[in-house]
C-alpha cells in the first residue's frame, strides 16, 4: 500500500502553493496533531547513504561474489523481542528499547547525492522559484536557542547550501565547525591570538567605537553595533569553553570512540549550554574510502563504520540518560537514501530510496524498536510507509513545533513540511 | 561508390560461387544515396573514401561515412520475423567493409555492422545474431566475427567470438576486412584482411555447433549496447555488404587493390612545417578540431588551418585563449586543440639541458628533428588513484611538474648557432577543458644549476622555474591573455555590430518621436540636475496641499493601513467579487452580490462587515486567521462615523531634503557604486585637493569608465538571473556559468537591449562561460519555465512565482501566461508536466473555493505565443529578426524594444533602486498593483536610457550626479509608501558581502590568494562533470563550494575562507532563484566573522610584500599611519582621539621597528609542498589528511614578514584588526 499522500509525492512546487487553501479549509488532521516538548534535536547525518539491510533492516544473508543479494552481515537480537539489527550494532541492539528505527522512509532521488541530501535536509524536491530552509534553519527559526548565549543551530560538518536557511535569511543559517578541535567559523579565536592580544584588540575597539557612537535612531547601525556585542559575549572565554572537551572525564571520551565520538560529545555540551539543533555528520569517509557511499570495494571496511557509529550512538544515549537529558532529547540518525541489497560489478552496493532506515532515539517517544516493514529484502515498502514529510512532521511535532504550520516567502506561504504527518505510535 | 565492372567480369567468370553467396544489403554511402539507414549521433556523411590512384577500383570522388564513435550508428528496423537478415542454423554468412580507424583502444571491441545486442526495449541482452567487428589486441585492429548461442536444454546460450591472429596498427589508412561463416559449423569460419585470407581462434566461449539467437533486433552499424562508447566504433566506414552465402576466395582476393602505400598509413613522426617562424619570441597556433588524444595529425588537411595565432614571449603556457563564437560569446574549443609554437633560439656554446612540460601529448623538433616526446594526458579515474609523493624537483627550491602534468628533459649539444624549435601539445579534446596544465620548455644551461623558462623575446626575462617567479610570469601573461581574449571577442562581435547600429537608430528614432515628460521647476530645494528638478516638484506639491488638507489620525493611522494590509491585494487594481475598496467612491459601490461594499453610517447594510467576521461564510481575507475582534470593531466604528476618506496628511515641517555629503564620503560612496572597492589614499587626496567645482562629476565619468565596474556590476545581474554554476555535476536548479558572459558585457559596454538579447538567446559554451549558461537548469521538469520566471521578474517586473504550478492567487498571471512564455523560450510547444501541477485531489472537499485556479490541465500542450498583451501589445520589425520563426529571437526584441516600454521603466528603476536604495516601484522585481512614487521622473529616466541606445552608464551617470544621490543617507523611503517616499535622502545601505571582501584585500594592499575553483585539478573530467572557475581575483569570482557530499578531501579550505565571509554578508554561493534584493539584517555572524574568521587573520596579517607592510616600514611616525589606516579602510581622516588612541599603540618601538637586515624584496617563506588531491585520488585515506594539512594551513595564515620586530608587529596588526571591526567599516558611506 501507497502512502496516502503519495499523489503529491514529485510535485515540486506544489506543496508551497498549497498552503493558501489550506490554511482557510480545516485539516481533518489539525486537531490531533500529537506535540512533544522535547528541547533539542541532534541530527546525525550519514553522507552517502547508509544501506538498511546492511545496519537497521537486516535481512538474509547475500553473497558478494556470487552476486546473491541479501545482507552483508548477521543480524542479531535486540533489547526489543522481534526486531534485529545487523551484529555491527552489539551496544544500540541493548539499547533499542529506547529507540525506533523507521524502516520504511522513502522518497525518489536515487542518481545524484546532492538532491537526496537535499530532499533529506529540505524535505522538499528543487523548484526554482522557492528556496526551502533546511530542517535546522527552521527548528532555529521556530524555536530560537534554548539559552540567549548560544546560537540556535550549529553545525559540525561541511558547510553547504542544503544544510542552509533558505528564504528564512542568514539570521537562521547554522555555525558551522568542521572538527572538533575547532570552534565554529567565525566564534572561535584564532589560535594565535593570546589572551593578552585579545584584550588590546578589544580594548583598543572599545576606544574606537566611542569616537562615533551611532545616533541610536538609526536601528540599521543599532542592529548591527548589537550584533557585534553578541559576538564579542560568544566567541568570549564563556562561551568558548564548551569547545574543550579534555574536561570531560577520560574515561567517557574514550566511551564515545574515535572522532565522530567526539563530535557527539561535543554535541550534548552545546546542548548543554543552550543550542537547540545540532547536525552532526559521520563524514569519515577514509575509513573506507567511500564513507557509506560503498560502491564496489568500499563495503569492505564498511563494517568499522558502522561499529564507530554503534558505540558513539550507544555512548549519547547512555550520557544523555545519565544526565537526565534523554527525553528532551531527540536523537535522529539520518541519511540521502538506502542501498539495494543486489550487489554492484564490485561487489558494493548502488543507490535505492524506495525503502531506506532512519533512526529515532530519546525524545520522550514511545519507542517500539522498529516502525514500518519492508519486504523480504527490503526493496519496497509492506506496511506503514513514512515518508519524508512525515518524517520531518515527526521531528517537527516532537519539538512542539505545529508540522501543518506556515512560513513565509516574502507573502507567500509555504507550509513548514510537505503535508507530513507525525507517526502518531510513537506519541500516544 | 566503387566500380563494380571488374567484380562483374568476375562473377561471370565463377558462376557457380557468385550464385552461392546472395547479396542481402550493401551501402556505399555515396552522395546521392537514400537508405532506410536513420543516423544517431555523431554520424557524418560525405567524408572522403579509398580513392583512386592509391586504390584503382573506386570512384575519384567515392565518398565514406565517418563516425565520431560515443554511440553515433547508423541503425536499420529488422522487417519482422524470417527477415533476410535472419541466420541460423545452416544459414552462411560473409561480411564485409572498408575501414579507416582513428581510435581504438587496448582490449577495445567496437562495432562495424551487427544485428542484435542494441539493449532495446522488448529484447534480451544476449541476443546477438551475428557481428562483424575489431578488437583491439597487441596494438593492432583484429578482424572479429561473434554471435550468442541459442539455449538448449540444461544449456545456456553463450558468447561466441572469433579473432583473428593477425590485424592492421590503427590510424594506417583504409582496410578491407570480412569475415564467413556458416552456423553449425564451426569449422567453416574465414577471415579476411586486405584481400588475404587470415587465421583466427574461437577465443571466447569456444567454437560451438549451436544455432545462434534470432529475432526481431536492429541492426546496428558503428555501435551497440545501447551507444556503448567503447564499443562505438571511431573512424571511416564504406562498402558495408552482408551476404547470404559464402563470398569465394577469389571475390574476397579481389576485393582489395591497392597501388603503393596508403597516404594516410602510420608513418614515423614527420614535422608538418611551421609557416614564418619568428625571429624573437614565439609565435603560437591553435588548431581545433583534431579527434585524437594521443596521436598526431599526419598532413596539413588533417591539422587544419590555425583558428588563432598569437606571439608570446616566452614558451610558458599557462591557458589557451577562450574560444568565441560568431557573436563574440564563450564558446567552447573543438576536439583537440593542437598547439604549436615555434621561435628562434640562439644558445650559448656548451651542452644544455632542456625540460619540457605538458598535461596532453607533446613534442619538440628543433632544427625540424625531433628530440623528445611527452606521453598523453591521462584518462578519466573513479576517485581511488592513489595520492602521488609531491614529485621531485628539477633543481633544489624549483617547481616541480604541475598536477597530471608530464615532463621530460633532454641535452642539446649548442654551437652557439640558431636553432629553430617547434613544440607541439595536444590541450584538452573531446571530453576534457582545454587547460593546458603548467605546459612549458625551460633550459638549464651549461654550468648554470637551475632551470629557467627558454628565452624569447629580446627584453623580457623569462621566470626561473621556482614558485614566486613563476606565479610573477603567469599573472603577467595572464595580463597578455586577456587583452587578447578582449581582442578576439571584440573582433568577432563585430559581425553583429551592423544589426545593433540599426537597432540603436531605432532606439534614438524612437525617443525623437516620443516626447519625454517634461522636466519640471522647482526653486525651493536643492537642485543638481533634472533628478532633482523631479523631485522638488512633487515636494511643492504635497506643501500645497498640505495647507488645504485635514490631518485624520485614525483613518490613516489605522483604517487605511488595514484595507491596505488586508484587502488591496484583490481589491484595489484587481476587483475580486466586483468590488474595489481603494477609494471611498468605489467602496459605495455595488458589487457581484448587488450589495453595496459601504453603506456610511449604516453598519447593517455595508456588505464589506458581511464578510470580514470570524463566522461568516465566505469569510474576508481568505487566507490567514482573518481579523480580529478588534480589528472588526475599528471598521465597524468607521463606518458608523460615516466612512470618512479625508486627504493624505503631510506634516510639512518633516519634508527636508538631508544635507549634502562632503568630498570624501562622496568619494567612497562613488567608487563603491561603480567599481565595488574604495578610493586609495592617495586617490582621496587628490580628490579633496582639487578645486574644480566639477570634481564630482569627472571623477564619476572616470570612474564609469573604469574595467572595474564590470567587477561590481556582474554581481547584481548574477542575482538576478540566478546564475547557479556548481563545479561538481549540476544539481539542485543549476546553471552554467554565464557569469564570463555577463562580465564581458559589461566590459564592452554593450547596452542593456544587445545584452539581455544575446542572454536570451542563450548562444555559445553551456559550461565555458557562454550565454547558453543559462538555459540550464538542473533538476527541474520544465528548465525554460524557470527561465521564463527569471526573465520575467528581471526585465518585465512580472512576478511569475506562483504561476510555476497554478494561476496566481494574488496577481492576474496565469500558468499558461508562463507556459507561452517559456515556449516561447523552448522555440516550440511545451507539455505541462503533473509535477508542475496542483493535483486534482487538491481541489476536492473544500469549504470554500480555493483562491487557485488550474485552469492549464497536465500533459496540456502549450504553445509558444507573447502573454502580455497589456504591457506590450505591438509586434517587433520583421526587419529585427534573423530568422523569421524563431521565437526565442522574437521574444528577445519584444523585450527590448523601445515600444515596450516595461523593460526601459524596470531597468531605469533597478538602476535607481541599486544607487538610492530604494525603488521608485518597489519591490523592483514585482508590479502589479504597484504605483511609482515619481512616475513622470521614472518615465524620463526611461526615456533618457532608451535616447542612449540602452546605454545604462548614462543612466548610472545621470542618478550618481544628483542631489538626490550625493545626499547623506538617512533615508527611509524603503519601507514607505510610494505616496510617502520623497527620496529627502538616499537609504543606507550596507556594503554588499563583495563590497566587504574585496574592500578588504584592496585595502590592505593584497591580492586574493586561494586554491583554484575545481575539483579536478588536473583536468581528467568533463566540463559538463567538473567546471573550473580559475582562480578569483574578485569576490564575484567565487561560487559554492558543493560539497554535499560531505567530504573532507574536498574541501577547498582557502575558498572556503572568503566564502565565509561572503555568505555571512548576504552572498548566495548557490543562486536557485532569482533574488532582486539581498538580506541586510544583521546578525550575530557578521562582526563574528570579521573578528575571528580565516580571512581576517589574513587580512589583519602583516606579511612580505603587502601593501600594509609596506606602509609600516615606510611610515615616517605612528600618525601617518593612523591616517593611512582610516583613509584605506574608512575612506576618512581620524579624528584627534583616534589618532591619539593609535599612536599610543604604536609609538614604544616605532624607531626601532624595522630589521634592514632581511632582504628586499622579501620572497615569502613557504611550508613543504603537500601531495596533490584532485576527484582522481579523494576516495583515498590519505587525501584527507593532505586536505586537513592544507585546513590548518589556511587558518594559521601566511607567515608575517621578517622585517618588522614581531612585537611592535603584532601591535601594528591589531590596530589594523580594529580598524577594520569597527561597525563604520560595513556601511556605504
Amino acid at each position: 500500500m501507497l502512502n496516502r499522500r503519495s499523489f503529491l509525492a514529485g510535485s515540486s512546487t506544489f506543496l508551497a502553493t498549497h498552503a493558501l487553501a489550506s490554511e482557510s479549509q480545516k485539516s481533518p488532521l489539525a486537531p490531533s496533531i500529537p506535540m512533544g516538548k522535547v528541547d533539542h534535536c541532534i541530527y546525525i547525518w550519514l553522507g552517502g547513504g547508509m544501506g538498511q539491510t546492511d545496519t537497521l533492516d537486516p535481512k538474509r544473508l547475500g553473497d558478494p561474489k556470487k552476486k546473491v543479494a541479501g545482507s552483508y552481515y548477521k543480524g542479531i537480537p535486540t533489547a526489543v523481542r522481534g526486531v534485529q539489527v545487523c551484529e555491527h550494532f552489539p551496544k544500540v541492539a541493548d539499547q533499542l528499547d529506547r529507540m525506533t528505527i523507521l524502516r520504511t522512509v522513502n522518497h525518489d532521488v536515487i542518481d545524484e547525492h546532492a538532491a537526496a541530501v537535499n530532499r533529506m535536509h529540505t524535505g522538499r524536491t528543487v523548484s526554482g522559484t522557492v528556496v526551502y530552509p533546511s530542517l535546522g534553519s527552521v527548528v532555529a527559526h521556530q524555536k530560537g536557542a534554548v539559552q540567549d548565549i548560544a546560537p540556535a543551530y550549529v553545525l559540525i560538518g561541511y558547510p553547504n547550501v542544503t544544510r542552509g536557511p533558505g528564504f528564512l535569511g542568514s539570521k537562521y543559517n547554522y555555525l558551522y565547525l568542521t572538527d572538533t578541535a575547532s570552534g565554529p567559523a567565525g566564534l572561535s579565536r584564532p589560535e594565535m591570538i593570546t589572551d593578552s592580544r585579545q584584550n588590546r584588540r578589544e580594548s583598543l575597539l572599545a576606544e574606537l567605537r566611542k569616537v562615533r557612537s551611532v545616533a541610536s535612531k538609526d536601528a540599521k547601525l543599532a542592529d548591527y553595533e548589537s550584533a557585534l556585542e553578541q559576538s564579542l559575549r560568544l566567541s568570549g572565554p564563556g562561551f568558548s569553553s564548551v569547545f574543550q572537551l579534555d574536561q570531560e572525564p577520560a574515561s567517557l571520551r574514550e566511551e564515545y570512540g574515535g572522532e565522530f565520538g567526539q563530535r557527539c560529545l561535543l554535541a550534548r555540551r552545546l546542548l548543554e549550554r543552550g543550542v537547540r539543533f545540532i547536525e552532526v555528520s559521520h563524514n569519515l569517509n577514509f575509513v573506507n574510502g567511500t564513507g557509506w557511499d560503498v560502491h564496489n570495494q568500499g563495503i569492505l571496511n564498511q563494517h568499522i563504520l558502522i561499529r564507530d557509529l554503534d558505540m558513539a550512538i550507544a555512548a549519547l544515549v547512555n550520557d544523555l540518560e545519565k544526565k537526565k537529558m534523554l527525553d528532551r532529547t531527540l536523537i535522529v540518525v539520518s541519511t540521502e537514501f538506502g542501498r539495494p541489497p543486489e550487489f554492484d560489478g564490485g561487489g558494493g552496493r548502488g543507490h535505492q530510496s524506495t525503502a531506506f532506515s532512519v533512526l529515532l532515539a530519546g525524545g520522550g517517544l514511545k519507542h517500539c524498536g522498529a516502525y514500518g516493514e519492508t519486504d523480504e529484502l527490503a526493496k519496497k515498502v509492506v506496511s506503514n510507509p513514512v515518508s519524508v514529510p512525515d518524517l520531518f512532521a515527526t521531528i517537527h511535532a516532537s519539538m512542539g513545533i505545529d508540522p501543518s504550520k506556515n512560513l513565509y516567502d516574502n507573502d507567500r506561504p509555504v507550509p513548514i513540511t510537505d503535508l507530513g504527518v507525525p507517526v502518531k505510535k510513537l506519541f500516544s | 561508390m566503387r566500380f563494380f565492372l571488374p567484380l562483374l567480369i568476375i562473377n561471370l567468370l565463377l558462376v557457380s560461387f557468385t550464385f552461392a553467396a546472395e547479396q542481402v544489403a550493401f551501402w556505399h554511402f555515396g552522395t546521392e544515396e537514400t537508405s532506410k539507414l536513420k543516423a544517431v549521433g555523431g554520424v557524418n556523411r560525405d567524408q572522403k573514401g579509398p580513392r583512386p590512384p592509391v586504390y584503382p577500383d573506386f570512384d575519384a570522388n567515392n565518398t565514406a561515412v565517418r563516425m565520431d564513435g560515443g554511440g553515433a550508428r547508423f541503425v536499420l528496423e529488422d522487417t519482422g520475423a524470417n527477415s533476410k537478415f535472419d541466420f541460423t542454423l545452416g544459414d552462411s554468412i560473409t561480411l564485409e567493409a572498408w575501414v579507416q580507424v582513428t581510435e581504438l583502444r587496448s582490449d577495445e571491441n567496437v562495432y562495424i555492422i551487427g544485428k542484435g545486442r542494441t539493449y532495446q526495449k522488448g529484447f534480451s541482452k544476449e541476443n546477438q545474431n551475428w557481428a562483424l567487428r575489431l578488437r583491439e589486441s597487441d596494438g593492432n585492429a583484429k578482424v572479429s566475427f561473434l554471435f550468442f548461442s541459442k539455449g538448449e536444454k540444461d544449456k545456456p546460450g553463450n558468447w561466441h567470438r572469433w579473432t583473428s591472429k593477425e590485424g592492421f596498427p590503427v590510424r594506417s589508412g583504409w582496410h578491407h576486412v570480412a569475415v564467413s561463416y556458416t552456423f553449425g559449423n564451426s569449422e567453416s569460419v574465414a577471415g579476411w584482411l586486405d584481400g588475404k585470407k587470415i587465421a583466427g581462434v574461437w577465443d571466447m566461449g569456444g567454437a560451438t555447433n549451436r544455432a545462434p539467437v534470432v529475432d526481431d533486433d536492429s541492426i546496428w552499424i558503428g555501435s551497440s549496447m545501447g551507444g556503448s562508447s567503447s564499443n562505438s566504433f571511431r573512424g571511416y566506414l564504406d562498402e558495408i555488404g552482408v551476404h547470404r552465402g559464402i563470398l569465394s576466395d577469389d571475390v574476397l582476393k579481389s576485393r582489395f587493390r591497392r597501388v603503393g602505400q596508403d597516404p594516410l598509413a602510420n608513418k614515423p613522426d614527420a614535422l608538418i612545417p611551421v609557416a614564418g617562424i619568428p625571429k624573437s619570441g614565439f609565435k603560437v597556433d591553435l588548431h581545433e578540431g583534431w579527434s585524437l588524444v594521443d596521436g598526431w595529425p599526419a598532413s596539413n588537411e588533417e591539422l587544419k588551418s590555425p583558428l588563432i595565432s598569437y606571439e608570446v614571449p616566452y614558451p610558458l603556457f599557462h591557458r589557451i585563449p577562450v574560444r568565441y563564437d560568431a557573436w563574440g560569446i564563450r564558446d567552447s574549443w573543438q576536439g583537440t586543440v593542437v598547439l604549436r609554437a615555434a621561435g628562434e633560439i640562439t644558445l650559448p656554446m656548451g651542452e644544455h639541458m632542456f625540460l619540457v612540460r605538458s598535461k596532453g601529448a607533446s613534442r619538440i623538433w628543433l632544427d625540424g628533428k625531433l628530440v623528445a616526446k611527452t606521453p598523453p594526458h591521462a584518462r578519466e579515474t573513479g576517485g581511488h588513484e592513489q595520492v602521488q609523493p609531491v614529485p621531485a624537483s628539477p633543481a633544489p627550491g624549483q617547481r616541480p611538474t604541475g598536477y597530471g602534468d608530464h615532463e621530460t628533459k633532454f641535452t642539446v649539444q649548442s654551437m652557439g648557432k640558431p636553432i629553430q624549435l617547434v613544440f607541439e601539445s595536444l590541450v584538452g579534446g573531446k571530453k576534457w577543458r582545454h587547460e593546458p596544465g603548467e605546459c612549458c620548455i625551460a633550459i638549464k644551461l651549461q654550468g648554470e644549476n637551475e632551470f629557467k623558462v627558454l628565452p624569447g623575446k629580446k627584453g623580457e626575462t623569462p621566470p626561473a622555474l621556482n614558485d614566486y617567479e613563476w606565479e610573477k610570469a603567469v599573472e603577467y601573461l595572464e595580463s597578455k591573455m586577456l587583452a587578447l581574449d578582449d581582442q578576439i571577442r571584440k573582433k568577432a562581435s563585430q559581425s553583429q555590430d551592423a544589426y545593433w547600429a540599426m537597432r540603436k537608430n531605432a532606439s534614438l528614432d524612437w525617443a525623437k518621436n516620443h516626447t519625454a515628460p517634461k522636466v519640471p521647476q522647482t526653486g525651493n530645494w536643492p537642485v543638481q540636475n533634472e533628478v532633482d528638478q523631479f523631485l522638488g516638484a512633487r515636494l511643492d506639491v504635497l506643501t500645497q496641499t498640505a495647507k488645504g488638507g485635514q490631518a485624520d489620525e485614525e483613518f490613516h493611522g489605522q483604517v487605511l493601513p488595514l484595507l491596505r494590509e488586508q484587502c488591496f491585494r484583490c481589491h484595489a487594481e484587481k476587483t475580486r467579487g466586483g468590488y474595489r475598496l481603494n477609494t471611498r467612491e468605489e467602496l459605495l459601490k455595488a458589487g457581484d452580490s448587488g450589495k453595496a461594499g459601504v453603506v456610511p453610517g449604516d453598519i447593517a447594510k455595508s456588505h464589506l462587515l458581511d464578510r470580514i467576521r470570524p463566522d461568516a461564510s465566505e469569510r474576508m481575507p481568505p487566507n490567514g486567521k482573518g481579523l480580529d475582534a478588534k480589528q472588526v470593531a475599528l471598521l465597524e466604528r468607521w463606518i458608523k462615523a460615516g466612512a470618512k476618506w479625508p486627504a493624505e496628511p503631510v506634516d510639512v515641517s518633516q519634508l527636508k531634503m538631508a544635507p549634502t555629503i562632503d568630498d570624501m564620503t562622496f568619494l567612497r560612496r562613488a567608487y563603491l557604486d561603480t567599481i565595488g572597492v574604495p578610493p586609495t589614499a592617495q586617490e582621496i587626496r587628490i580628490f579633496v585637493a582639487d578645486l574644480d567645482p566639477s570634481k564630482r562629476a569627472r571623477v564619476i565619468d572616470k570612474l564609469l569608465a573604469d574595467p572595474r565596474y564590470a567587477d561590481h556590476w556582474i554581481s547584481y545581474w548574477q542575482d538576478i538571473l540566478a546564475e547557479n554554476p556548481n563545479i561538481l555535476k549540476p544539481t539542485l536548479n543549476n546553471s552554467g556559468p554565464f557569469r564570463f558572459f555577463l562580465h564581458e558585457a559589461l566590459k564592452d559596454d554593450r547596452p542593456l537591449d544587445r545584452m539581455v538579447t544575446e542572454l536570451i538567446m542563450m548562444r555559445g559554451a553551456m559550461y565555458q562561460g557562454g550565454s547558453a549558461g543559462f538555459a540550464l537548469a538542473a533538476d527541474n521538469d520544465v528548465p525554460m519555465a524557470a527561465k521564463a520566471h527569471i526573465v520575467g521578474t528581471a526585465f518585465l517586473g512580472l512576478e511569475m512565482q506562483c504561476a510555476r504550478c497554478h494561476d496566481a492567487p494574488f496577481h492576474s498571471i496565469s500558468q499558461k501566461d508562463l507556459f507561452q512564455l517559456s515556449a516561447m523560450l523552448d522555440r516550440k510547444a511545451l507539455v505541462l508536466p503533473k509535477s508542475s501541477t496542483v493535483p486534482a485531489g487538491f481541489f476536492e472537499n473544500k469549504e470554500r473555493e480555493s483562491l487557485i485556479k488550474a485552469s492549464l490541465k497536465p500533459n496540456e500542450k502549450i504553445e509558444p505565443m507573447w502573454p502580455f498583451k497589456e504591457i506590450f501589445s505591438g509586434d517587433v520589425p520583421e526587419a529585427w529578426l534573423l530568422q523569421k520563426d524563431d521565437n526565442r529571437e522574437k521574444l528577445a526584441a519584444m523585450i527590448t524594444s523601445p515600444e515596450n516600454k516595461r523593460f526601459a521603466r524596470v531597468m531605469a528603476n533597478r538602476y535607481w533602486k541599486k544607487l538610492m536604495g530604494a525603488g521608485l516601484v518597489e519591490p523592483a522585481f514585482d508590479w502589479e498593483n504597484k504605483n511609482a512614487s515619481h512616475p513622470e521622473l521614472l518615465e524620463w529616466l526611461s526615456h533618457q536610457l532608451i535616447a542612449s541606445g540602452f546605454q545604462p552608464k548614462q543612466l548610472i551617470r545621470i542618478i550618481m550626479n544628483s542631489n538626490a544621490y550625493q545626499r547623506e543617507a538617512l533615508g527611509s523611503n524603503l519601507a514607505a509608501a510610494p505616496e510617502k517616499r520623497y527620496f529627502l535622502a538616499p537609504e543606507r545601505r550596507r556594503m554588499s558581502a563583495e563590497q566587504v571582501v574585496d574592500t578588504l584585500f584592496s585595502a590592505s594592499g593584497r591580492k586574493i590568494r586561494v586554491e583554484e575553483i575545481t575539483f579536478d585539478a588536473d583536468g581528467r573530467q568533463s566540463a559538463s562533470v567538473m567546471l573550473n572557475l580559475g582562480v578569483p581575483r574578485r569576490a564575484w569570482e567565487f561560487t559554492s563550494l558543493s560539497n554535499e557530499r560531505d567530504r573532507p578531501s574536498l574541501a577547498l579550505p582557502r575558498n572556503q575562507a572568503v566564502i565565509d565571509v561572503l555568505e555571512a554578508f548576504g552572498w548566495r554561493g548557490a543562486r536557485q532563484n532569482p533574488a532582486t534584493d539581498r538580506e541586510e539584517s544583521a546578525h550575530l555572524l557578521q562582526p563574528a566573522i570579521l573578528a575571528n574568521g580565516t580571512l581576517s587573520t589574513w587580512i589583519g596579517r602583516l606579511t612580505p610584500q603587502d601593501g600594509l607592510t609596506r606602509l609600516a616600514i615606510e611610515a615616517e611616525n605612528p600618525t601617518q599611519i593612523a591616517d593611512e589606516l582610516y583613509l584605506q579602510f574608512l575612506g576618512r581622516l581620524p579624528t584627534e582621539v583616534e589618532r591619539e588612541n593609535v599612536r599610543k599603540l604604536l609609538e614604544p618601538g616605532f624607531s626601532a621597528r624595522v630589521n634592514r637586515q632581511v632582504a628586499e624584496p622579501e620572497i615569502p617563506e613557504t611550508l613543504p609542498r603537500l601531495p596533490r588531491i584532485s576527484w582522481t585520488n579523494h576516495l583515498v585515506e590519505e587525501a584527507t589528511q593532505v586536505k586537513l594539512e592544507m585546513e590548518k594551513r589556511a587558518k594559521t595564515g601566511d607567515a608575517p614578514t621578517r622585517r618588522l620586530d614581531a612585537n611592535w608587529r603584532e601591535r601594528m596588526e591589531d590596530v589594523v584588526w580594529a580598524v577594520f571591526n569597527l561597525p563604520e567599516f560595513v556601511w556605504v558611506p
